[in-house]
């Protein structure tokens, strides 16, 4: 037997997978390597404890904010696709882009779930998602809301935010006077993430 | 008594070839976050290290309602700092107080000139209170009209102040 059909075979068989001919075609394999037996029955009972340790379902942490990003990237992706000239062309790329939006999707995914462990936050179901002029603006705390107000005039950007908990002097250390602030650590996310 | 400057020749030499090798250390622009205070009040009792905004600027944000009645706008604190590619940037604007800190990370650089797109977290009291993800234009600032503050409100401002290395 062909080494690519032993692995299918002997992938499919770990998981239970395999019809009866199929496991007549494997016999002489595990003949000639009892131990996968053992194997095998270790891989279920793995696997039978991490289905019985996790969930069988997990919202992923700031599931507004997730969303949002991932409406952002297929909104940017209709946005691209809108430019072809001929129906002929546009199957073709209409393929293209099925092919490319499916990774860029699931990475968005994946990012945006990331990004929300990073954090630390826990999902917050009144949580608040803004999005204007191509930004978005997420917070965790219920207590939050904001507006994004575009200063045509100014050219500039203001985000107004409501609800945050006042401060006090104790919080800025009135008592030492002001002085310029001080860059603070740079953390590497290439390694984190 | 060769051996410690040899060590310490390799150990510094292997460490900064490290900093090199890291791309993720690559400077791709620099940032500028300030801390204002608008308020009815003159400033007087702060004194110590502040400044008043521009007056172009004072009407700029006198335009917001939440802002429009304050007669005064006082610059407490700054910072300018680099954006790393590949790191997270923390930046307190305020050198005595943690209580308000922000943090930069580089999502992509926009190939239109003059524009990086930033992910930027607003922290207070050491919970993170906003995050924002947004375009940012070289000269063109952000105000974050924030938390309350005796009897007037702070205001952030993040400017991206230019991209690639400081020169």
């Amino acid at each position: 037997m062909k080494n690519d059909r032993k692995e299918e075979l002997l992938t499919r068989w770990m998981d239970g997978g395999l019809s009866d001919e199929e496991l007549r075609e494997l016999e002489p394999v595990l003949d000639e390597s009892p131990e996968l037996h053992q194997e095998r029955a270790d891989y279920i009972r793995l696997r039978e404890d991490l289905r019985a340790a996790m969930p069988a379902e997990v919202d992923p942490p700031f599931p507004d904010y997730f969303n949002s990003r991932l409406g952002r990237v297929i909104r940017e992706g209709s946005g691209k696709s809108s430019s072809v000239e001929s129906p002929r062309a546009a199957r073709g790329l209409n393929r293209l882009w099925f092919w490319w939006m499916v990774p860029a999707a699931t990475g968005a995914v994946v990012f945006a779930f990331l990004l929300g462990m990073k954090s630390g936050q826990s999902a917050n179901p009144t949580a608040v998602v803004d999005s204007a002029a191509g930004s978005e603006v997420y917070s965790p705390l219920a207590s939050v809301s904001t507006e994004v107000i575009l200063d045509r005039e100014s050219n500039s950007t203001l985000l107004i935010v409501e609800g945050l908990a006042p401060l006090e002097d104790v919080d800025l250390a009135v008592g030492g006077g002001f002085r310029d602030g001080r860059h603070g650590y740079y953390v590497n996310t290439e390694k984190v993430y | 008594m060769k051996a410690v400057p040899l060590f310490l020749i390799l150990s510094l030499g292997l460490s900064g070839l490290a900093d090199a090798q890291d791309p993720g250390k690559e400077v791709i622009g620099q940032v500028r976050t300030e801390v204002l205070f608008g308020t009815n009040g003159s400033g007087s009792p702060l004194s110590d290290g502040i400044s008043s905004v521009s007056g172009e600027e004072k009407v700029r944000l006198q335009k917001v309602a939440k802002l429009e009645a304050y007669r005064n706008f006082l610059k407490l604190g700054s910072v300018e700092q680099d954006i790393l590619k590949g790191y997270k940037s923390w930046a307190q604007p305020l050198r005595n107080s943690q209580a308000l800190m922000l943090t930069f990370q580089p999502q992509a650089t926009i190939k239109e000139s003059r524009k990086l797109r930033l992910d930027v977290e607003y922290w207070q009291k050491s919970k993170m209170a906003l995050r924002w993800d947004r375009v940012f234009e070289v000269g063109k600032k952000v105000y974050l009209v924030g938390p309350a503050w005796r009897d007037g409100n702070l205001i952030i401002t993040v400017e991206l102040v230019s991209l690639g290395k400081k020169r």
